[in-house]
């Protein structure tokens, strides 16, 4: 058995700017600069480990605490891509679009890894917590960070069938990301200071609290089986294997879509709004060739 | 043949994107909100508009088609506005000829300088209420000035409007400066006004505490119409600015996939909307 424990500080010289919208979602990573300081971490972590010889596998068993200052995000409303006009272009600051505040998350993880014997992987779990808070954000309150996975499992098994040919598999599983969905819709106008009243009704969404809807869970197996053949300078590999074997449809994006219906014969029309989700990379088996020299 | 069908039917599904819809997960379920906007200002009729939020229902057939997207007016609810010490205070009837609630001046008389809280208590959605301090500064227009450049060859005029703000020293202060074209058409022998266009900017104080605050409006002018520009300065309160800034986010972005979903601004407690005010300066009438 053994007890491990870390106290780390950092600094992050690039930022991770996440969307939050049910649209299309970007990732953009931008420098640190004089308005967008560096992030600056704090972690702490304690781990225990022990080895079962009898199984060859080792469990190992950690917590941690991690704070971050200077964190970015979006401000409300922000378009990262607001360039439309290339006149303008060097006078529009991306930095204008973002605001920072703090992170911080915690949470504990249990591995079990065998690595010798016929049957070798792992099976791991993670549950966590991540939560940011900024003070133009969702009026200030703390929210989930898109990416808060509260369960992640992932299993990774290797089988030695015979000699020469292997059976592999992986599962993994991941919460849902956390996101901003509209629930209601609300006139407002504009206000003009003349009379008579000079008004244009806008058409408003409300969001409620910011990232307080889940997508639904992401899962997949990958299985695979591999003929190896030794050569007497290098070593050649053939794979088959199926993407996302049980051809789960795992969503990438979410996005809302009214349809209407109108019945001729009754002369009825009606409208349904339905959240709609695309989905990416169905099942897709593959077949590969290496060598190894 | 059957292999090679089979061989296109496994690309087709491994490539192909899949749009359905989303039922395997807990969809949200929320009941209406008030919705309240007034603005209020010295020497004007208070206004106060009560709405309905409709909320998303998700999956939910309902009737209405593409063009039935009007809100509900709520009618029947207490519209209460009372100052900060309480001695003023009045119930503000509903005008059903403008659908909403309304007082005159003379009834109920706005003070720079006071805080006014408005209540609303509906008896089937409930109660919210707002506060709003109205600003005790008349906003200074120290300079303005009207460019125009021939924007093509119609005839059509590209109008720059510049000028500089007066602030007030010592406090953290919030204006506006809305900028109107009115033009002039006959009917017969009436002769009638309109609005060709309107424009804002809003401008805080931040960096400039007690200065002149510089100030651009851009606009264009058709050459079918008349040229008379008004410049509207004025004081706003915090509510006011915040507002309309998230506003001119809604309307900058919407459709945008790259943009963040915008959380209006709102100051009202247990509903949505905004209670806010101002104090107008003189109008500014340029002509070309």
């Amino acid at each position: 058995m053994s007890v491990k424990a870390s106290y780390a500080k950092m600094n992050q010289y690039i930022h991770l700017l996440t969307s939050t919208g049910i649209g299309l979602p970007t990732d953009l990573w931008v420098p640190a600069t004089t308005d967008a300081p560096a992030q600056n971490n704090w972690q702490t972590a304690l781990g225990l480990a022990k080895d079962l010889p009898d199984l060859s596998t080792t469990i190992s068993l950690e917590g941690y605490y991690k704070e971050s200052k200077n964190v970015i995000t979006y401000r409300e409303g922000a378009n990262f891509l607001m360039i439309d006009d290339p006149e303008n272009a060097n006078e529009v600051k991306w930095e204008d679009n973002i605001t920072s505040g703090i992170g911080w998350s915690y949470g504990v993880e249990l591995l079990a890894h065998r690595k010798s014997g016929r049957l070798t992987g792992w099976v791991g779990y993670t549950l966590s917590w991540t939560k940011l808070q900024f003070d133009e954000v969702n009026n200030g309150n703390p929210y989930w960070a898109r990416y808060d996975r509260r369960h992640d499992v992932s299993l990774v098994a290797v089988y030695e069938l015979s000699k020469g040919v292997t059976l592999s598999g992986t599962w993994v599983y991941g919460t849902g990301n956390a996101i901003t969905l509209p629930l209601a819709t609300y006139p407002l106008q504009e206000h003009y200071p003349v009379s008579p009243d000079w008004q244009w009704t806008y058409n408003v969404q409300d969001y409620g609290k910011k990232n307080n809807f889940r997508m639904a869970p992401y899962h997949r197996l990958d299985i695979g089986v591999q003929f190896h053949k030794k050569f007497e300078k290098h070593e050649r590999t053939w794979e088959f294997s199926i993407y996302n074997a049980y051809n789960r449809r795992n969503p990438f994006i979410y996005f809302v879509r009214t349809e209407y219906d109108y019945n001729p014969n009754t002369g009825e029309s009606t409208s349904t709004t339905k959240l709609k989700q695309l989905s990416l990379f169905q099942l897709i088996p593959s077949a590969s060739w290496s060598i190894k020299f | 043949m059957q292999r090679v069908v089979f061989f296109f039917a496994v690309i087709l599904i491994s490539i192909s994107s899949c749009i359905d819809d989303v039922d395997n997960i807990k969809l949200p379920n929320v009941e209406p909100k008030l919705v309240v906007q007034s603005f209020i200002t010295p020497n004007d009729s208070v206004k106060v508009h009560v709405w309905l939020s409709s909320p998303i229902n998700y999956n939910v057939t309902s009737g209405g088609d593409y063009y039935d997207d009007e809100f509900v007016v709520i009618s029947n609810a207490d519209v209460l506005l009372t100052n900060q010490s309480g001695t003023e205070q009045m119930l503000v009837p509903f005008d059903s000829s403008l659908d909403y609630y309304a007082l005159s001046p003379q009834e109920f008389g706005i003070q720079m300088g006071e805080t006014y809280t408005l209540s609303v208590i509906s008896p089937e959605y409930g109660a919210i209420t707002a506060s709003t301090t109205v600003p005790s500064y008349v906003p200074i227009v120290s300079s303005v000035e009207l460019d125009t450049l021939n924007e093509n060859e119609w005839g059509d005029v590209r109008g720059i409007l510049t000028g500089y703000l007066t602030d007030e020293g010592g406090v953290e202060n919030y204006y506006a400066a809305h900028v109107f074209n009115y033009s002039e058409y006959t009917d017969g022998e009436d002769t009638n006004s309109y609005i060709s266009f309107a424009t804002r900017m809003l401008i805080s104080d931040k960096g400039y505490d007690g200065e002149d605050m510089p100030f651009r409006v851009d606009f264009s002018l058709s050459v079918y119409e008349d040229h008379l520009v008004h410049l509207y300065a004025l004081s706003v309160d915090e509510h006011y600015y915040r507002f309309h800034r998230s506003l001119d986010n809604v309307g900058d972005f919407e459709d945008n996939p790259f943009t963040e979903s915008t959380h209006l601004y709102t100051n009202i407690e247990g509903g949505l909307g905004v209670f806010a005010s101002y104090v107008s300066a003189d109008v500014v009438i340029i002509s070309e």
